[in-house]
């Protein structure tokens, strides 16, 4: 499934957040999104989610229109949402967070299975509480429960945020199995390096417009381009 | 041994009734019926994370729907309590409608009002309902394998509050540990999260609100079937406040919670009463200091020191 943003518009209230978004994710596809603080990055993923309503423009998942849908139907279209933060429910264990996930598609023991493959060390806490669990495990669950829905594109909002070195490249790790699986990702990440060593294509948004499309290797040939897009400085 | 442990609680309360003097027997009947009250408030406190002042609404709408129709229809115990049961469920769906996009102090505000405007529509139509005096049901009886009891003797009374109080404590542990019971409980963590997994969350709400309805309205509907009284009172702000208190004492969002908190409370009061005028403030400080050593409650607290395990 290829999920595609369209001039898509958007405000929160009377302030206009996003002018002129456009952007695709197609199966098996990591696309990084990367922009100042402030330049619409996680609206554009909530408005991916019918949390902020598109205003104009297109929203479209394998020729289905999202933009008018209520936000509970987005997940069950097959679109995974990790916020910024986690966001678990943080007294329910392991298990019943995962559960959350299975239970909304249907998705059974296979399913499971397979999340639990993607993250083996979350077998040892299945039945410990979220809340308790270390800064990587959490994300960890996060990842976990949005793969229980079996999406076709998953949208990660800063995944590696709080995490040290180590558990980065893990996940950036399982990031790349995802890609071998066909999930397609957009991935908003303040982390340059991080987004240009998995990511295929990069989006560049600069206040709430998407100015720039390129590989990782053409923004590597341009470093001006994430100096004046991104402010980051690349040697 | 959590079903075990349930059913280990009703085998007490029915070989009490073997024991108990005729005081305590009335008193621990009654206990059972407001219990089963504090299991519908439970159910949106405890588990959906909904606090309503206005729960006396629902109790009062199984207790007039069923007096009423026996008082003035003449209806035989079972269709006057499917009436009752009905009009739990009806207001229970209207409350949950009308406060679907409301939430924390909001929620607690609008069910308060809808409560206070039930309760003056019992003042108001006094032709029908009495008003603040009430009326008193006739002798009542429930004919069973063909032999008729009357719902006054109290053997009959106390098997009945304990097959209700029963039905209600099962109905909440399957609904606890289903898939609907666990939506709700995500409910209660985080709407916007839930919703973001694909759960269609004002659903849930409207489903949570009229089922916590049905259940206070079952209790209401057998209150005044055991004891004979329907009046304005049980639709007033006291009656909202109590579930409330007995659910945070016991422990909300633990299902035996609520036997715990009613028990404790009913006989707090009654003990002190006997002893001071100004009872109310001993069983405050009571409370209190409970709350303090258990902010969970007392099952709550229990739970987090030493039985992870209880629902």
């Amino acid at each position: 499934m290829t999920l595609s943003l369209e001039r898509v518009q958007a405000a929160h209230g009377e302030v206009r957040v996003l002018h002129d978004v456009s952007l695709e994710v197609a199966p098996g596809q990591i696309v990084g999104l990367l922009g100042r603080n402030g330049a619409g990055k996680t609206t554009t993923l909530r408005t991916i989610m019918g949390l902020v309503r598109a205003s104009a423009g297109r929203i479209v998942l394998d020729g289905v229109e999202l933009a008018r849908l209520p936000a509970h139907e987005v997940p069950r279209l097959g679109i995974g949402y990790v916020p910024q933060g986690r966001r678990l429910f943080p007294h329910l264990t392991v298990e019943e967070n995962m559960t959350m996930g299975l239970l909304v598609r249907g998705a059974g023991a296979d399913a499971r299975r397979d999340v639990l493959d993607l993250f083996p060390a979350l077998r040892d806490r299945l039945g410990q509480r979220a809340g308790t669990l270390s800064g990587g495990e959490q994300q960890m669950v996060a990842m976990a429960r949005a793969l229980c829905v079996r999406p076709a594109v998953l949208l990660l909002d800063e995944p590696t945020e709080g995490l040290m070195p180590t558990l980065v490249a893990r996940l950036l790790d399982t990031l790349g199995a995802l890609r071998a699986r066909g999930v397609g990702i957009l991935l908003v990440e303040q982390k340059v390096d991080a987004v240009l060593g998995v990511a295929d294509r990069v989006v560049l948004i600069e206040n709430g417009r998407t100015v720039r499309q390129a590989t990782p290797a053409e923004l590597a040939a341009e470093p001006e381009l994430l100096l004046r897009h991104v402010g980051v400085r690349r040697r | 041994m959590t079903l075990g442990l349930h059913l280990a609680v009703l085998a007490v309360l029915a070989a009490l009734q073997l024991v108990l003097p005729p005081f305590h027997h009335g008193m621990v009947a009654r206990v059972m019926v407001l219990a089963a009250y504090a299991i519908g408030y439970n159910l949106l406190l405890g588990y959906t994370g909904l606090m309503s002042l206005g729960h006396a609404i629902f109790f009062a709408a199984g207790m007039y729907g069923t007096g009423l129709t026996v008082h003035h229809g003449g209806f035989g115990v079972a269709a006057a309590l499917v009436v009752g049961l009905a009009a739990a469920l009806a207001v229970g769906a209207v409350v949950g409608v009308m406060t679907v996009r409301t939430a924390g102090p909001a929620f607690l505000i609008v069910t308060m009002m809808l409560a206070q405007a039930f309760y003056l529509a019992t003042l108001h139509f006094n032709e029908l309902t009495l008003g603040d005096q009430g009326f008193i049901l006739p002798a009542l009886e429930v004919t069973l394998a063909g032999r008729a009891f009357a719902l006054a003797d109290p053997a009959v009374k106390y098997n009945v509050a304990l097959v209700v109080f029963g039905a209600c404590l099962l109905a909440s542990l399957g609904l606890v540990r289903s898939p609907v019971g666990r939506v709700l409980v995500a409910l209660r963590e985080n709407e916007e999260r839930t919703r973001l997994l694909g759960y269609h969350t004002g659903r849930y709400r409207v489903l949570a609100v009229a089922l916590s309805g049905l259940v206070s309205g079952l209790a209401g509907a057998t209150y005044t079937l055991l004891f004979s009284y329907v009046g304005s009172t049980f639709a007033g702000v006291l009656y909202s406040i109590y579930p409330l208190l007995w659910t945070l004492l016991g422990g909300a969002g633990t299902t035996l919670g609520p036997l715990v908190g009613t028990l404790l409370m009913t006989y707090a009061i009654d003990v002190t009463s006997g002893i001071t005028d100004a009872y109310l403030v001993i069983v405050g400080a009571a409370l209190v200091l409970t709350i303090l050593w258990a902010p969970a409650g007392v099952v709550g607290g229990l739970r987090a020191r030493w039985a992870r395990w209880l629902p």
